[in-house]
């Protein structure tokens, strides 16, 4: 491989980072905040990801500006499954069982509505097509603005957890659920949110995706998995963690992707998420805190 | 009063049994793929029911039978109980070290690391073309006796239920439910909690494995969306939690009646089928979190005048 090519992988391994960090910072927020992982992240992107392929279609839209639709949708779906069907769940030991249990139903009942209204194929929205070139490598438009995009937004998630009263909140129960409570913190009213905003960042992930990949209803799980072996790379509730693991996610899904085969680059988030479970179960970040 | 169960118990059984003598070929395919989800059923009772941790991928082994079965009798030509067999023993062969592997995840880890095994499974399936057929899949010649795969699915069931009594009933199945109460505390206790885990998921690798073995044959064809259905993990862990995790009688009961309710009511409505099924996850959870073996132990309790919640043995 020389050296152009390999720079060429480099960068869009990068691009594609930039999309999965946004996306795992859905299932990230959610585990770190709630300690519930949400199985039905992946369908959601789906959802989102077809709701505009489906308007773009339709109306010819700029797929960017249809990004707030599709973050629309699935916080509402999000706040819906929290307040109604997760938050009634019992909170004992058998917690996180029934919650994952409860995600995995939420997420057929997803992929079925899905099909029922958008079919079974795999679709695609082309929109920015062609590609900017820097000296030797080539930038695909969609990529770059996807990458983009998932970079402002995740700019904007980082400042609002950082710097607004509710985000302070969200933060304080994640660190300790019942001091939060003490200080007058709402907790059921944060859960709702931060379930509702995980559900949101999957749907800006899959408005970004659907410009760069082809998706189908059945693509969800491969997208959660995604999302947590992420979250598991970059260690727990840490931004730089989540962006780095995203990034390594997405360079060797390219590279995995050049040199054997795309299938088998469907693979690699699976082992990635087991080495780093069997050699550093804090995940990256817990390298460098010690 | 205390022979009602086994009377009740004889009948199923000789009914079940008598069924191809009489019943239409319909009829008996339905009870044939009534038995393989309840065999998937079992399997994934013992590693989530009873051992408490949730599997999303046992779905794999399913596969690797199916798998298994379609390389013996469409490659080597080999007949199809040897497919069987074959299948049973590469779970053993495979869930071993794997368990070795998965089984020191807990809780979330390990139920998203089983999904993403599924999706290494599908996807070594449909690249190594040379073995699988690829995306293309492989062809079974087609079947020409429902019957003897009927009366193996049923032994399966009966081996099902057989191998969760006795779990039930023996000092490593105390050992798993300790683990599922507190594994921690199990350790402490002195239970090798590692050992008996990677018993629990090897045994019930071997369900599945036998199942996908069966479906394969019947389906006379399988490529890689057909041999990892997402679909029927779903559908095996309804009919789990619905009838009740964790009791021996649960995966038959739920199984039986999904099965029936699906037949009679949804059957009109197949392009809805993952909706409602999805949907009657959730409100199981919601409203029916044990399921209906304990409820109708309790129920039963109560007749007899015993005081309801106290823990009431089943005459069965």
């Amino acid at each position: 491989m020389d050296l152009h090519i390999f720079l060429q992988l480099v960068v869009n391994g990068l691009l594609v980072g930039g999309v999965y960090g946004l996306m795992s910072l859905g299932i990230n927020v959610v585990w770190g905040v709630m300690g519930v992982i949400n199985l039905a992240h992946g369908d959601l992107i789906m959802a989102s990801g077809f709701l505009i392929f489906w308007i773009f279609t339709k109306y010819h839209i700029n797929p960017l500006l249809l990004l707030p639709v599709g973050m629309a949708m699935t916080f509402l779906v999000g706040m819906l499954s929290q307040r109604f069907l997760l938050g009634r769940l019992p909170q004992d030991r058998g917690a996180i069982k029934s919650s994952l249990l409860m995600t995995f139903g939420i997420s057929y009942v997803v992929i079925n509505t899905a099909q029922l209204l958008w079919g079974n194929e795999f679709q695609t929205v082309t929109f920015f097509s062609g590609s900017w070139s820097l000296g030797e490598l080539d930038f695909a438009k969609a990529r770059t603005v996807a990458f983009l995009a998932a970079g402002g937004i995740t700019l904007v998630l980082w400042l609002f957890l950082q710097y607004t009263n509710f985000g302070r909140a969200i933060r304080a129960v994640s660190q300790n659920r019942d001091g939060a409570s003490v200080c007058g913190v709402d907790n059921s009213r944060i859960q709702v949110a931060t379930f509702a905003l995980g559900a949101a960042l999957a749907g800006a992930a899959g408005a970004l995706l659907v410009m760069i990949f082809a998706i189908s209803p059945a693509m969800g799980s491969g997208y959660t998995i995604r999302s947590f072996a992420v979250t598991v790379i970059g260690g727990l509730g840490s931004f730089p963690g989540a962006l780095a693991g995203a990034v390594i996610l997405g360079l060797a899904e390219v590279f995995t992707g050049f040199l054997l085969s795309a299938q088998i680059a469907n693979g690699v988030a699976f082992i990635l998420f087991l080495i780093v479970l069997l050699v550093l179960p804090q995940g990256l970040s817990g390298v460098f805190r010690r | 009063m205390k022979k009602i169960p086994w009377i009740l118990g004889a009948a199923c059984v000789l009914l079940v049994l008598a069924l191809p003598f009489f019943a239409s070929d319909y009829i008996v395919g339905f009870f044939f793929s009534l038995f393989v989800f309840v065999t998937v059923a079992y399997g994934w009772n013992l590693i989530s029911g009873y051992t408490g941790y949730l599997s999303f991928g046992q779905i794999s082994f399913f596969g690797l039978g199916a798998y298994t079965m379609a390389v013996t009798v469409f490659r080597l030509h080999w007949p199809w109980p040897a497919g069987v067999l074959g299948g049973a023993a590469l779970a053993v062969v495979l869930a071993a070290p794997l368990g070795w592997l998965m089984l020191r995840l807990r809780g979330p880890y390990f139920a998203l690391g089983m999904l993403g095994f599924v999706q290494v499974l599908s996807m070594v399936s449909s690249s190594a073309t040379s073995v699988t057929g690829g995306g293309e899949g492989l062809y079974l010649p087609p079947t020409a006796s429902l019957r003897p795969l009927y009366y193996v699915a049923a032994s399966m069931v009966a081996l099902g239920i057989g191998t969760t009594w006795l779990v039930e009933r023996s000092a490593f199945g105390l050992r798993l439910q300790a683990i599922r109460e507190d594994e921690l505390a199990a350790e402490a206790m002195g239970v090798d909690t590692t050992r008996a885990k990677m018993a629990a998921f090897v045994i019930s690798a071997v369900f599945p494995a036998v199942a996908g073995g069966l479906y394969a044959w019947r389906l006379s064809y399988i490529d890689p969306a057909s041999a990892f259905p997402g679909q029927y993990e779903m559908q095996s862990i309804l009919m789990v939690i619905f009838g009740g995790a964790g009791t021996v009688l649960g995966p038959l009961l739920g199984g039986v009646a999904l099965s029936v309710m699906g037949e009679v009511i949804w059957a009109r409505f197949a392009e809805l089928h993952l909706l409602l099924f999805g949907s009657l996850i959730i409100l199981v959870l919601l409203f029916m979190p044990e399921g209906m073996i304990p409820l109708l132990r309790r129920t039963l309790a109560r007749r007899r005048g015993r005081v309801p919640g106290l823990p009431a043995r089943e005459e069965a």
